[in-house]
């Protein structure tokens, strides 16, 4: 072999260098009696993700109008002022751009223009995975060893992840059908059986009901996990991508999920228009400024088919 | 030493320290990927190193007290009066469960409540009521702190040794913490003056000279040009500092009070801040009705139509200037 004792000392001293102080791949605490990594806690999101999983700039509201030297917020959010404007983000997909048919493209930009209306988030439709990972509200893992149960704060939506073997889905569901492996030390869970009603973000990414989730959850800290979701539908993409993100762990010693039914508070949105009498109707403000004051009258239609 | 020079670079030693190399990168990449910015001195001067981006990850800009969750940030009577059978109101209401109000358990410490003087309660009472008219986040003005460090918007803090900046996505607000001597500033304002110092581990800064005209929060508390805080930073690990305000300010409240939170570092490799610049978004908000045609009047749903009026008082002076 002649390996010189010289070569070993500059080995070892290159190799001194290069690994960072800390030790290099982090051993997560194990959950007690197994050999797997311990991920119970409330972890969220802090990222733009929701808003537009790929990269995108600053923009006045979720529904805008052309103005004389570009976009203004649409008469639905302009009350809201600088709130309802979308906050830029570099993007969580990995290569920035999601690979869509051409089709698909011209479906997404239609419904980026009508997303007060279709974005099932706006209704308190249950977001699916994996939105539901990095809505802008916290979820909880409770783990076991046969089953894995992940909680969201949004709309109390929920999801079994089963380590253990089950039988097939028998029907499409909002938060699909989850099943897990241990790879290492990387919760990996596909995830099937969604129906094709939910979206990716506020921005119109959307799929169909052949999606494939593929996540893979990873401690890297004692208080992060790497997520990654890889993406399939032949029905929409020409291949499969990949979102990543960490996630971070609450740590304020009262952290715990509260309660965010949204359905109850949409009621007056979805049905308000079937009231006898129109009960939300006319707003009137003091912008104080100016002494100028902003009206919002809200008319109900009844669509053609219950007319 | 020329033979042992070029026996470095024969076979099996130069395998082996390929092969350290290529695992040192998989390793060091892995780190790179969770950490960001790995090469980031552990200390500045001696002092723990805050330089990052961070960011909050609570409720706190809904409302610093405890709170449960509500429909619409503005709400109005439903048809039944009792308080939890409120709707959403019209600005709110084609927004759905995207403008709801999440709940939270608050950051307010001791028993929970902020103490205000039985005159100011009234005030922030009126404030919450006409939260979408009086916030001045929402005309995007400079939010002050501590509101600027719990904002859903990341920050950034670069720290050096007489001076630490931090300069938030929200407005392009940013502050300088005066490590040094400083003369008082010569106005009140938006930000404050932050002067800061180190005891032991903490970085403990007294913010005053506020102009008063800013919230904590959105749900109308409030206080006035008098406030003072002692804001004190503590990194836990390297990732997390816990952040503590006391704040006081005699016009308002009947003693001084405390927030606390965790502010998290924002990990993934590619952060960085971007604009928010919304003195612009807000344009059409505050200024909207000074065109000669009305631009933003109506928005069509499938149930709905929002039909917005603008009103300008008699004889405004602005107003006819604008339109001749």
């Amino acid at each position: 072999m002649g390996v010189s004792l010289f070569g070993l000392v500059v080995v070892f001293w290159a190799a001194s260098q290069m690994v960072p102080a800390q030790s290099a791949v982090f051993e997560a605490t194990r959950l007690e009696g197994t050999a797997n990594p311990d991920l119970n806690g409330i972890w969220q999101a802090l990222n733009t993700a929701n808003w537009n999983i790929e990269p995108h700039a600053a923009r006045a509201g979720l529904a805008t109008v052309d103005g004389p030297t570009g976009e203004v917020p649409a008469a639905a959010v302009l009350a809201l002022g600088a709130i309802a404007a979308v906050p830029g983000g570099s993007g969580v997909v990995e290569g920035g751009a999601i690979p869509y048919q051409t089709w698909a493209l011209e479906q997404r930009q239609e419904n980026r223009a009508n997303v007060l209306t279709r974005d099932p988030e706006v209704k308190c439709f249950m977001p699916g995975v994996p939105r539901a990972t990095y809505m802008p509200y916290p979820f909880q893992i409770v783990q076991s060893t046969n089953k894995i149960l992940v909680v969201y704060e949004f709309a109390s939506a929920s999801r079994t992840i089963h380590l253990d073997t089950v039988g097939p889905s028998p029907v499409n569901a909002w938060m699909g059908h989850s099943v897990g492996r241990w790879e290492g030390d990387t919760l990996v869970v596909d995830v099937t059986d969604q129906v094709e009603d939910t979206w990716f973000d506020r921005a119109g990414n959307f799929h169909s009901d052949e999606l494939k989730v593929t996540e893979r959850y990873t401690p890297m800290t004692p208080d992060h996990l790497q997520y990654e979701a890889i993406i399939e539908d032949p029905n929409v993409f020409t291949r499969p991508w990949t979102i990543s993100m960490p996630l971070y762990r609450h740590k304020e010693a009262n952290a715990q999920l509260t309660e965010f039914k949204c359905v109850e508070f949409v009621e007056e949105l979805v049905y308000g228009h079937l009231r006898k009498e129109q009960l939300v109707r006319r707003w009137e403000g003091d912008l104080g400024l100016l002494g100028q004051r902003l009206i919002i009258d809200v008319t109900r239609t009844l669509p053609d088919e219950l007319r | 030493m020329h033979n042992r020079i070029r026996g470095l670079f024969k076979g099996s030693t130069l395998g082996v320290v390929l092969a350290a190399s290529a695992i040192s990168a998989v390793i060091s990449m892995s780190m790179t990927r969770m950490t960001g910015q790995v090469t980031r001195p552990a200390t500045v001067d001696g002092q723990p190193n805050l330089s990052g981006i961070w960011q909050a990850n609570n409720e706190a800009n809904w409302d610093l007290e405890a709170h449960a969750a509500r429909a619409g940030s503005v709400m109005q009577e439903g048809i039944y009066p009792y308080p939890y059978a409120r709707v959403p109101a019209a600005p709110v209401v084609a927004l759905g469960a995207a403008a709801g109000v999440p709940g939270s358990l608050g950051v307010v410490q001791g028993d929970g409540e902020i103490p205000y003087t039985t005159e100011a309660a009234a005030i922030k009472q009126e404030n919450g009521e006409h939260w979408i008219d009086r916030d001045p986040e929402l005309k995007c003005y400079l939010p002050g702190i501590p509101r600027a460090m719990y904002m859903p918007y990341p920050f950034k803090i670069t720290q050096s040794t007489n001076k630490i900046h931090m300069s938030y996505a929200f407005a392009n607000a940013a502050r300088t913490i005066h490590l040094d001597d400083v003369a008082r500033p010569p106005d009140y304002t938006y930000m404050g003056h932050s002067v800061g110092r180190w005891e032991g581990d903490t970085l403990v800064v007294a913010v005053d000279y506020f102009n008063g005209k800013n919230w904590f929060d959105r749900a109308g508390n409030f206080h006035s040009e008098a406030l003072r805080l002692e804001e004190r930073f503590t990194l836990v690990t390297p990732d997390r500092i816990q952040y503590d305000v006391t704040i006081e300010d005699a016009n308002v409240f009947t003693r001084p009070w405390r927030i606390s939170m965790p502010l998290y570092r924002r990990v993934e490799p590619n952060i960085q801040l971007l604009e928010y610049r919304c003195t612009e978004f807000a344009e059409e908000f505050m200024y909207g009705m000074l065109r000669k045609e009305p631009l933003v009047t109506r928005w069509e749903g499938e149930t709905m139509i929002v039909d917005v009026t603008r009103k300008v008082p008699e004889g405004d002076a602005l107003y006819d200037w604008y339109r001749k």
